[in-house]
């Protein structure tokens, strides 16, 4: 059997633009204040008069070819066996230099500890079979997470369907999708 | 938050002062090899060589977010990492340059000198050139994804370097006027090089798609008047026209002690400053 690549498709159709998930987020993860794992980002789109705001939850895209991944001197930053992206405390050194690789500018310093901060998919949470805070949390149950790997999951049908990656043009094959409520 | 500044003055310094040893290296090992100049050029260079790059190590370990655990990048590799790469040169280079002018000082294992020479080149060379690859490697940033900066940083090195050991071959060794004339012929070819590449590098970024950004803050932005005064004026074209003053290329030669080196020396670090700096206030982190 394959093994598991957890991944999130958020449908922005659904997103009302309320940042329970930049709460919850905060709430789960302990994450210092000035910053932030997962936050909303408001995106105009279209042209007068057809124009629209968009609500887009911006977070790590879990990529599978991932520029922090690819730049980190000690393998500090590397894949889960679920395909997520997470650091090693004991590895990292905190030269930041995943911070400045990241494209999706997704990673911050905690100062705190030091560390590179960002979205570890709540994986351990994923483990035990429950759900990651921002998903539980969300109103509008804008938030689907699943195996990727597994065609029948929720999340790999709405990829069949169309959900799209954030820049996908940039080749770092991130796992977390969108469907866009352009039209 | 927004244009948040991760890579600070001890970044600038720390490729400021290995550009130097890295540069002052290589031209001790081109006289050792070549003989080029007086032996005296040899030993300011040689003796120039390991100490800077020593005290930039410390500004980066001072950079480090975690500090401590700094080891741990001498004994994990990743070899699509620059960052690893520059580790085994800065892991070799000290002790090399050490012994090398260590070799000088007491006159040990003169049989050994052209291959310490040989050795010390290479990875001066190394050095110099990884530092502009280091940035260039976040190849998504409008203003350090650039390999050219590879170039950049390695003349900037051999000519912050070369002007280093000027000033200790003058000053210390009181080398000949016909040895400083030497160098400061190299010192304006390696300037003229040095415009050259920026140039290229101006090129580069006006065609690339998202290099508006690091023309605009270089040429008319936060950092115009560092970067056109700082490092184009007063780092490259003065010196390169006091050189040319005392070359004797317009009429008569003046002898102009010592500034158009140390200009180079204070540009060199503009130079740096500049980019780590003007890098990240165009690519600013989303959530900071």
């Amino acid at each position: 059997m394959a093994n598991k690549r957890y991944g999130m498709v958020i449908d922005l159709r659904k997103c009302a633009g309320c940042h329970a998930c930049t709460v919850a987020c905060k709430a789960e993860n302990k994450v210092p204040d000035g910053i932030k794992r997962t936050k909303i980002i408001e995106e105009e789109t279209g042209e007068f008069p057809n124009v629209a705001i968009t609500f887009r939850k911006h977070q790590c895209m879990h990529c599978q070819d991932a520029p922090c991944v690819k730049v980190c001197p000690t393998k500090a930053s590397y894949h889960t066996e679920f395909g997520t992206c997470e650091v090693d405390p004991k590895l990292c050194i905190g030269c930041k230099y995943c911070v400045h690789a990241c494209p999706y500018r997704a990673r911050t310093i905690n100062p705190e500890n030091g560390l590179p901060e960002k979205c570890t998919l709540c994986v351990d949470k994923l483990a035990k079979g429950e759900l990651p805070a921002c998903a539980t949390t969300c109103i509008g149950n804008a938030i689907t997470v699943g195996d990727l790997n597994d065609p029948n999951s929720e999340v790999s049908r709405a990829v069949a369907k169309g959900a799209r990656p954030l820049n996908p043009e940039w080749n770092t094959k991130p796992s977390i999708f969108y469907i866009w409520n352009r039209r | 938050m927004h244009g948040e500044v991760l890579w600070n003055v001890y970044i600038a310094i720390y490729l400021f002062l290995a550009g130097i040893s890295a540069g002052s290296a290589v031209l001790a090992a081109v006289n050792q090899l070549f003989g080029i100049w007086e032996e005296k050029v040899t030993k300011a260079a040689a003796y120039v060589a390991p100490f800077p790059v020593m005290g930039g190590l410390l500004a980066l370990v001072l950079d480090l977010s975690r500090p401590l655990n700094f080891y741990q990048v001498m004994l994990h590799y990743n070899w699509t990492s620059v960052m690893s790469w520059g580790v085994v040169f800065l892991n070799l280079f000290p002790p090399v340059a050490l012994l090398f002018a260590v070799s000088h000082f007491t006159g040990w294992f003169e049989k050994y000198r052209k291959a310490l020479a040989v050795a010390v080149m290479a990875l001066g060379v190394g050095i110099g050139t990884y530092a502009g690859l280091l940035l260039a490697a976040i190849s998504a940033n409008p203003l350090w994804g650039n390999p050219v900066l590879g170039v950049l940083f390695l003349v900037s090195a051999l000519s912050t370097g070369v002007c280093a050991a000027m000033l200790v071959a003058q000053f210390v060794f009181k080398v000949s006027h016909q040895s400083l004339k030497g160098l400061a012929v190299v010192d304006s070819t390696l300037i003229i090089l040095e415009l050259v590449v920026i140039a290229v590098l101006l090129i580069g970024w006006a065609v690339a798609p998202t290099g508006g950004k690091a023309l605009q803050i270089l040429l008319a932005g936060e950092y115009a008047g560092i970067f056109l005064g700082g490092v184009l004026v007063f780092g490259l074209l003065v010196p390169l026209a006091l050189n040319l003053l005392e070359l004797g290329a317009f009429g008569k030669a003046r002898h102009i002690p010592a500034v158009a080196p140390l200009l180079v020396l204070v540009g060199g670090y503009f130079l740096r400053h500049v980019i780590v700096y003007a890098g990240q206030a165009i690519y600013p982190l989303l959530l900071g």
